[in-house]
């Protein structure tokens, strides 16, 4: 697991700041590993440090505005990260996210997902690249005149999948997201969180690498959001890294897991069990970089 | 699996937007059959072409004891300026380009004209001396008429050399314009059609934009995605192009052999069924190339990633 909660002893936060010093700043990561003294450990988890995600200094302008959407980011997202992506309406996170589904190509720098070169990426293999993506929104997305069950069971038709793998995966995935006994309901049948939760399931039905939640709790009440949380924070544990766009403070502040803040397109903070608010000292590297070249 | 999801979506998108699904028939439909008529007036005119140019003469006219025109003088031609050109086409310079010849007395001329106006009061006026005596020649290629009209034109006792082609090529003329024009209604309204196709299936991508959209995401491919559009437009088309066949055929069966035939009684030659069934695939084919064609451009817009 590369997330640094869990199996490793606890490691205060003052610990993680001596070590902004290396190179890669992810290493700290598996550094965690090594006071356990377990080296096949440390090297299995150096590893998993190929990023699933890799903006090399992106920037994307539309066209007819001056300002960018996003401004030379730089990042990298790993395995298994749970992500959370906060900022000002505007400040780019929906494109942020758009440029991982290849939805827009960067007008500057370089995009890898999964191993994938997405600025070369030729348009009629960018429907096979986005299977290995899950996406969920603000608003759902469901089709009203289809049944919860088929709602999930059309992403799996439309890619081909057989009718046998359909009746298995499907209620696999409304079981896991807690809607097992309302796969013959219409999605307006449904409260907010459930609708939300045949989206999620949707989306994680192929098992996707990447789940990209775009302010998924952003119509939900907190108690509901909470509930949301709690099931992708299951799907992360699964192994699909979850980047989440976000305007919930309270949610980020609670889960305390890896927040970029994004401000006019620039990152200002890479903050590893971050708050919603920027913190005093950013505690990494990469994230001071960024916040040094915002800096006039 | 596959098959039966997008005949599902084919079915699903010519049911919610039937009246324009039903104007893309009609209008396929009428610029089709505009197509076929077209098509078969052009045989119809090779077919004329083919039986009449074998039949026309060059004629050579010798002058009568009343002409003025041409080389007479109001004589009667003499055996000797008959004889001139008899030795003329059989000279080694027409020889070639001539199949056969005959000559047509005042006698045999008078013959053919009583039979030929029968019917007509004026048979009575005509005595054999007013028709004139003629060469009737076959030529081998009928394109070259030119040449005996040249080198015997000038020729003594010679009224006039006529290529009876002429007259054909003015009823030629005719059916050719008529084909044309309908050529060009047919492309008008082919253009029309096309546009239509068009429309409707942006109007059904539209319908079915959440569909699209989720589509899209979850890395359904291009092919799949359009293939339902493409199929609707196709489907329309072809049940306009299906009826473009049948009128068609029906125009042939009943217009041209029912009606037509029995009317001119002449011995000029229709089009019939066989040609009409030449006719209907091509219809079929471009009706639904055309309708793959436009829907393919009209959906590509929803395809951009």
């Amino acid at each position: 697991m590369v997330t640094s909660t869990g199996s490793s002893p606890p490691v205060s936060n003052g610990a993680n700041a001596t070590r902004i010093s290396f190179a890669h700043p992810h290493v700290e990561f598996c550094e965690n590993d090594m006071h356990e003294c377990r080296l096949v450990a440390y090297l299995t988890c150096l590893l998993t440090l190929t990023p699933m995600i890799r903006f090399d200094s992106v920037s994307k302008a539309y066209p007819g505005t001056s300002r960018p959407a996003l401004n030379s980011v730089s990042l990298e997202i790993l395995k298994g990260e749970f992500v959370f992506l906060v900022g000002a309406s505007g400040s780019g996170k929906s494109s942020f996210l758009r440029l991982i589904l290849k939805e827009e190509n960067p007008s500057k720098g370089t995009v890898h997902v999964l191993g994938q070169h997405l600025n070369t990426l030729a348009s009629r293999k960018v429907p096979y690249f986005r299977r290995n993506l899950g996406v969920v929104f603000q608003d759902f997305r469901l089709l009203p005149n289809k049944t919860v069950f088929d709602n999930v069971a059309f992403t799996l038709q439309v890619i081909g999948k057989s009718r046998g793998f359909i009746q298995e995966a499907v209620p696999d995935a409304l079981k896991m997201v807690g809607l097992a006994g309302k796969s013959n309901r219409y999605p307006h049948e449904l409260s907010g969180g459930e609708q939300q939760r045949v989206a999620i399931a949707r989306a994680v039905v192929n098992k996707p690498a990447i789940l990209l939640a775009d302010e998924p709790t952003g119509n939900l009440d907190p108690a509901t959001s909470a509930g949301i949380m709690t099931l992708l924070e299951r799907i992360n544990l699964g192994g699909t890294t979850v980047i989440m766009a976000t305007h919930d403070a309270g949610i980020v502040d609670q889960m305390k897991r890896r927040v970029i803040e994004l401000i006019s397109g620039q990152i200002v903070r890479d903050e590893r069990q971050g708050g919603y608010q920027t913190s005093a000292i950013p505690t990494q590297s990469f994230g001071r970089m960024a916040t040094e070249e915002v800096a006039p | 699996m596959r098959l039966g999801l997008i005949l599902g979506e084919v079915a699903n998108g010519l049911r919610r937007n039937v009246s324009m699904v039903i104007s893309v028939v009609l209008v396929t439909f009428i610029s089709l059959t505009f197509v076929g008529a077209a098509i078969l007036l052009q045989f119809q005119i090779q077919q004329m072409k083919g039986y009449w140019y074998d039949r026309a003469q060059v004629a050579i006219f010798m002058c009568t004891d009343v002409d003025t025109t041409g080389n007479c003088t109001q004589t009667e031609a003499t055996k000797a300026q008959i004889d001139a050109v008899d030795a003329k086409l059989n000279s080694d310079a027409l020889a070639p380009y001539i199949k056969k010849y005959e000559f047509e007395t005042h006698q045999q001329a008078y013959d053919n004209f009583q039979a030929q106006f029968s019917d007509s009061p004026i048979a009575s006026f005509v005595t054999p001396e007013t028709l004139n005596e003629s060469f009737r020649v076959n030529l081998v290629n009928p394109n070259e008429a030119d040449i005996l009209i040249e080198s015997l034109s000038g020729e003594a006792g010679v009224q006039e050399v006529a290529d009876q082609r002429g007259l054909l090529d003015q009823i030629f003329a005719v059916l050719n314009a008529a084909s044309i024009t309908a050529i060009g209604l047919a492309a008008l309204m082919l253009i029309a059609a096309v546009l239509l196709i068009a429309t409707t299936i942006r109007l059904s991508a539209f319908s079915r934009r959440r569909e699209l959209g989720i589509m899209r995401l979850v890395g359904a491919s291009n092919r799949f995605i359009q293939t339902p559009f493409i199929l609707e437009g196709v489907f329309a088309a072809l049940v306009g192009s299906l009826l473009a066949g049948g009128a068609i055929v029906a125009i042939v069966q009943f217009f041209v052999q029912g009606y037509l035939v029995n009317s001119l009684q002449t011995t000029t030659t229709l089009v019939g069924l066989g040609d009409a069934l030449v006719v209907v695939p091509i219809l079929i084919v471009l009706g639904a190339a055309l309708a793959a064609a436009s829907a393919g451009v009209a959906i590509s817009r929803y395809l951009k990633v």
